[in-house]
């Protein structure tokens, strides 16, 4: 018997354990994947795609490449599916690097994925420039209202919209705070809470400002219904409170929201008593970034 | 009930006397008001409460409302009392409410958050995080908040009363030992009364003596002086 055998089974025992651990986590990996398909069938998007991010961490730390290579390619269709094009390009291009680094035979398949989507992006591209070259360019936003709707509903820019959206509610007043948990891991989890301790606080321009973000996350998604609902629930509030600049904020974003619906009437009517709004408050800022959003949307 | 050191010489006699326990020492996972006057020694109490805590490993959620993270350092190093090594060891997180409202920017780091103190749902939210970021390196943790006056500055009061309620009881849940001061008088007379009745223990200063309410119920005084080592309190009596 030697005096270090002591030391020769304790360094087995670890082994052991490290094997045991290795199991545990690609077995945790797995069932995370697991979760997130039922999340993903359920309609849960955020739920399913946090799921498979911290399956997509933990294949990595354990070197398991081919499995972290097909999480990112699912990634990449589950953006693919909500429209978010440039966020799927960015997963499908992270696995092909891992494809391209460790020869897996699923690097065609991916490959081809990122030219459609490369095609697919310089059209789009290219659609915003005409849409933006034929918008009209007088400040009068009654004469924006005269010239009427799109009615190709498909050469309407979401992108551009959506970031005409973005610089008009970062006017408001709560953005400032608030816009910043979108930069949090998780960020829906982040405001839903924060909506949940405004409510408890009572504090309702909190509340109001939150909701408004929470539907101009998921008009970004093109969960165009659902912002709609979050916008009318903002309104509602800015209302309550009366707070002018909330309540012009919110119409837009309603009237935007109906228009992306093809309610083109209704979210005409919302577009308009806001502007009477904007007029009202002597809000320059907030007047050309309305205008510049009425610009999109109308031609 | 568990019981913790406050760090304050003296103190926990005293405040054990008015308790029905044997255990010496502050109540563990309750909450406690400091109300008095200005520049009577609150702040110093939560300085002095909060940097024992630390230097007997006990981590601290630090929420300042009246004076900027500098400032807060600046006061301690008065009585000699660093924060920077737990700042680094992640021991404290601090939530600094004030700085924000001068406009300049601010860097935030792991363990120091920035929030507005007119807008009480993100000094919620923040709290959350801070909680959460403490919790992580102890079960049990002490919580300040120093104070309720500049809240009660920018907000409706019944709006910084309900914040109170949600903050103590999130981190009463989360096993918090809270002590949160307010200046005397700055609110109105229903919603002091309110402030008293939502902490567990009620301490008093008003620059002589300490007089203190305990979650047990008897009450108890005595005289305490402000020295370069920070509050001691003499002998007291039970009233």
């Amino acid at each position: 018997m030697g005096i270090f055998d002591r030391y020769q089974s304790t360094d087995d025992t670890i082994k052991k354990y490290l094997k045991q651990l290795w199991e545990y986590q690609e077995a945790e990996a797995d069932l995370m994947v697991e979760i997130a398909t039922l999340l993903y069938e359920d309609d849960a998007i955020d739920d399913a795609v946090g799921f498979l991010e911290r399956s997509v961490r933990i294949y990595e730390e354990l070197g398991l490449y081919e499995q972290e290579a097909s999480i990112l390619d699912l990634m990449g269709d589950v953006y693919l599916n909500m429209d978010e094009n440039n966020t799927a390009l960015k997963y499908y291009r992270k696995c092909h690097q891992i494809c391209t680094a460790k020869d897996l035979p699923i690097i065609e398949d991916v490959f081809n994925k990122i030219q459609e989507l490369e095609e697919v992006e310089q059209t789009s591209t290219k659609i915003g420039t005409e849409t933006s070259t034929s918008s009209v360019d007088e400040d009068s936003y009654s004469e924006i209202f005269d010239e009427g709707f799109s009615d190709e509903m498909e050469k309407v820019d979401y992108e551009n919209i959506g970031s005409k959206l973005d610089d008009i509610i970062s006017l408001l007043d709560e953005y400032a705070i608030y816009g910043s948990y979108q930069k949090f891991d998780n960020p829906l989890a982040h405001i839903k809470e924060a909506i949940e301790m405004s409510r408890s606080i009572g504090d309702d321009k909190g509340e109001a400002g939150l909701i408004l973000i929470m539907g101009d996350i998921s008009l970004k998604k093109e969960e165009t219904e659902k912002s709609l609902d979050y916008f009318q629930q903002a309104l509602k509030k800015f209302r309550k409170i009366g707070d002018d600049k909330g309540e012009a904020i919110s119409r837009l974003m309603v009237g935007t929201a109906y228009f992306l619906l093809g309610e083109t009437e209704e979210g005409s009517s919302y577009l308009r008593e806001s502007m009477e709004i904007i007029k009202f408050l002597h809000d320059d800022k907030m007047e050309k970034a309305a205008m510049a959003l009425l610009k999109s949307i109308y031609r | 009930m568990s019981r913790l050191e406050s760090g304050i010489p003296g103190f926990d006699e005293i405040f054990s006397s008015v308790s029905d326990f044997d255990l010496t020492g502050f109540p563990g996972n309750t909450s406690t008001l400091i109300i008095g006057p200005p520049k009577v020694g609150k702040s110093i109490f939560c300085y002095q409460f909060a940097y024992h805590g630390l230097s007997i490993d006990e981590p601290c959620l630090y929420i300042t409302a009246d004076e900027g993270m500098k400032q807060l350092q600046q006061n301690m190093i008065d009585f000699n009392w660093f924060l920077q090594s737990a700042m680094d060891k992640e021991m404290l997180y601090v939530i600094d409410s004030i700085s924000s409202l001068s406009g300049a920017s601010i860097e935030t780091t792991n363990t120091y958050n920035l929030s507005k103190i007119n807008d009480p749902t993100d000094l919620m939210v923040k709290v959350g995080l801070g909680t959460r970021f403490v919790f992580k390196k102890s079960e049990e943790f002490r919580s300040v908040f120093d104070s309720l006056t500049t809240p009660f500055a920018f907000n409706p009061e019944p709006m910084v009363v309900r914040f109170l309620k949600t903050y103590i009881r999130r981190l009463k849940e989360a096993g918090a030992t809270i002590i949160f001061t307010c200046t005397e008088g700055i609110v109105s007379e229903n919603t002091e009364k309110i402030l008293k009745s939502i902490a567990n223990n009620v301490i008093m200063m008003d620059g002589d003596y300490i007089t203190f309410r305990s979650i047990e119920g008897p009450i108890g005084t005595a005289k305490y002086h402000i020295t370069d080592k920070g509050i001691i309190v003499d002998k007291g009596e039970v009233l």
